[in-house]
């Protein structure tokens, strides 16, 4: 359980957010550069002070400006992964990942070195220096560091944001995996929707200082603030599918999703193995019947929920058949008129294979 | 080259000097700089200037300032002749504490410039491992400061060495006592001993040329590492 409210003045900058999570698993916190994500980590971290406000974690207080309690970072138990992963230069990437663990008593170590340096594939890594290592090979160091202090709470503040496209996908699994089986509540902060929904669908918006939204993904959507936000960042949708075959004469990967099938680019994956996608909604067509002798591969039959205009676009949120997996077209006020598309109402919706994106692919 | 047991007891009362203060500033001036480094006081600019000061002043003016201090009628003195000690000036102990101020700068500003090159970053990261303070100074801080540290020593015991003004002025010129090399060469120059005052001058010279090769290689050594 989380709650909090920080009020803070910095210049022209004004910070208000307040957060109230009865359950705290993985929330991912969304917003352009600037929004004041980072901001609200480091004072969740408490390495920056906020003006006034609250922070109650797991029923304790860790910071309430009229009661004067404001618990140092060191003894606040939560863990910080930066986007520069600040590993100590001077140390080897063992004594990276020893240094918080060392300072932990046996009986608070939950999670073992040697458990954290297997999950993270670390093994080759322990007598190098941080110097030695890429970028994403730092990032996971970072990570494991993080991690074996045991934290009550993982934050992570854009952790990938200083990757590129390939080592991200091979980071991305390590996240899904420490989420999966570790069981430690986690903030995730990113300006990149593909990232945070291939984590969690419960999302937080943030934008100037401000908490807009507060969720499950597809029904923050719902709302014309967090809708605005979205679309002013591009917005992606993501889908869960499972390798059904591969066709390399071809050149894609067959999926399944919820019994329908989705044609991606091709991947290196085993047949059976869950593979994560992201698609663009402005790259969704949608079309009232199935077209023939089109070279759009993949035709997802599907339900509109909810249609909304903001400024010249028009957004429709689709329900796909036999699944509870929703997606976002991006489409013309003309076009949705033409079509006659209201809610309930059936159709398809076209996407190309090439602009399908492979989110996570472990190599 | 030739040196009398005189040149050679100056020689071992200044490295004696040097090396009791370089201790001594290095146990004041750590913390000194680690608060300069990591505050955002206002009396920041104040500790700054008052450190600095014996880089522009005169040796003779901060010596004479020491005298009037520590003398039987100055503030020091009044104080320790009550606690029944002996009157500081043209005494070792007197020597000492005039050279700590007189050398301040020179242990803490490499210092604070090394601590400052950590940055608060990697500081935050240690703190949300866990780490107080005080563990993350001896187990991130120092280690990455060792250039800094080598540095600070080395400038400060050289700075040291050279001293003169101050010495002449609060120390004087007691055989055994306050007589460093310095003031030992100022003596035979006097005494139109030419020769003498070369051999402790290139001495000097070689000494001080050797030690800033020492820290400017190892600089160059540092830049090529990061």
């Amino acid at each position: 359980m989380m709650a909090l409210h920080f009020k803070s003045q910095r210049g022209n900058f004004d910070f208000d957010v307040a957060l109230n999570l009865p359950v705290l698993g993985t929330l991912g916190i969304y917003g352009p550069s600037g929004a004041g994500k980072s901001t609200l980590l480091n004072m969740i971290a408490g390495i920056t002070k906020p003006d006034t406000g609250y922070l109650t974690l797991d029923h304790q207080a860790l910071f309430h400006s009229e009661n004067r309690i404001n618990t140092p970072i060191h003894k606040r138990h939560i863990g910080l992964v930066f986007q520069d992963s600040r590993l100590f230069p001077h140390l080897t990437v063992k004594d990276n990942l020893c240094y918080g663990y060392r300072l932990l008593a046996p009986a608070e170590r939950r999670l073992g070195f040697a458990q954290i340096v297997e999950l993270l594939e670390l093994t080759p890594l322990l007598e190098q220096k941080p110097h030695a290592l890429s970028g994403g090979q730092k990032q996971r160091v970072a990570l494991g560091r993080a991690l074996l202090t045991s934290p009550r709470l993982l934050l992570m503040d854009e952790p990938l944001a200083s990757l590129d496209t390939r080592l991200k996908q091979q980071i991305l699994p390590f996240l899904r995996r420490i989420k999966n089986e570790l069981n430690i509540p986690m903030i995730y902060v990113s300006h990149a929707i593909d990232e945070i929904l291939y984590l969690t669908s419960e999302i937080a918006m943030i934008d100037q200082g401000r908490l807009l939204t507060q969720g499950v993904f597809h029904e923050v959507m719902q709302q014309i603030p967090a809708l605005s936000l979205a679309q002013s960042l591009g917005l992606e949708n993501v889908l869960h599918g499972q390798v059904q075959a591969h066709l390399p004469d071809e050149g894609y990967t067959v999926t399944t999703l919820g019994g329908q099938l989705l044609r991606i680019p091709l991947i290196r994956a085993a047949i059976g193995e869950a593979v994560s996608v992201s698609i663009a909604a402005s790259n969704v067509a949608l079309s009232r019947q199935k077209i023939e002798g089109v070279t759009i591969q993949n035709q997802l039959a599907g339900m509109v929920l909810d249609i909304q205009t903001i400024q010249h676009k028009t957004l429709v949120t689709i329900q796909l058949e036999n699944s509870n997996a929703h997606l976002m077209a991006e489409v013309t006020a003309n076009s949705v008129q033409h079509l006659q598309l209201q809610p309930k109402s059936k159709l398809y919706c076209l996407i190309k294979t090439q602009s399908i994106h492979p989110l996570a692919i472990l190599e | 080259m030739h040196l009398s047991p005189a040149d050679y007891q100056a020689i071992y009362l200044t490295l004696k000097l040097a090396s009791v203060v370089t201790l001594i500033l290095l146990i004041l001036a750590t913390p000194l700089a680690w608060w300069l480094a990591r505050t955002d006081s206002r009396a920041k600019g104040f500790i700054s200037t008052f450190v600095a000061m014996p880089l522009v002043l005169p040796p003779s003016v901060l010596g004479f300032y020491f005298l009037l201090a520590l003398g039987p009628n100055g503030p020091v003195g009044e104080a320790v002749q009550a606690l029944g000690w002996q009157a500081l000036p043209f005494t070792f102990g007197g020597l000492v504490i005039a050279s700590v101020f007189y050398s301040l700068p020179f242990m803490v500003q490499p210092l604070q410039n090394a601590f400052e090159s950590v940055g608060k970053p990697l500081l935050d990261a240690a703190a949300s491992l866990g780490a107080t303070a005080w563990h993350t100074f001896f187990t991130v801080v120092a280690p990455l400061s060792k250039t800094g540290f080598i540095t600070a020593m080395i400038l400060t015991f050289v700075h040291t060495i050279g001293e003169f003004g101050v010495v002449l002025m609060i120390g004087g010129n007691i055989p055994g006592v306050t007589r460093v090399a310095s003031v030992q060469i100022y003596d035979h120059v006097e005494a139109l001993e030419y020769s003498e005052a070369h051999a402790l001058s290139a001495l000097m010279l070689v000494f001080s040329f050797v030690v800033l090769l020492i820290i400017y290689s190892l600089r160059s050594r540092k830049a090529a590492e990061s």
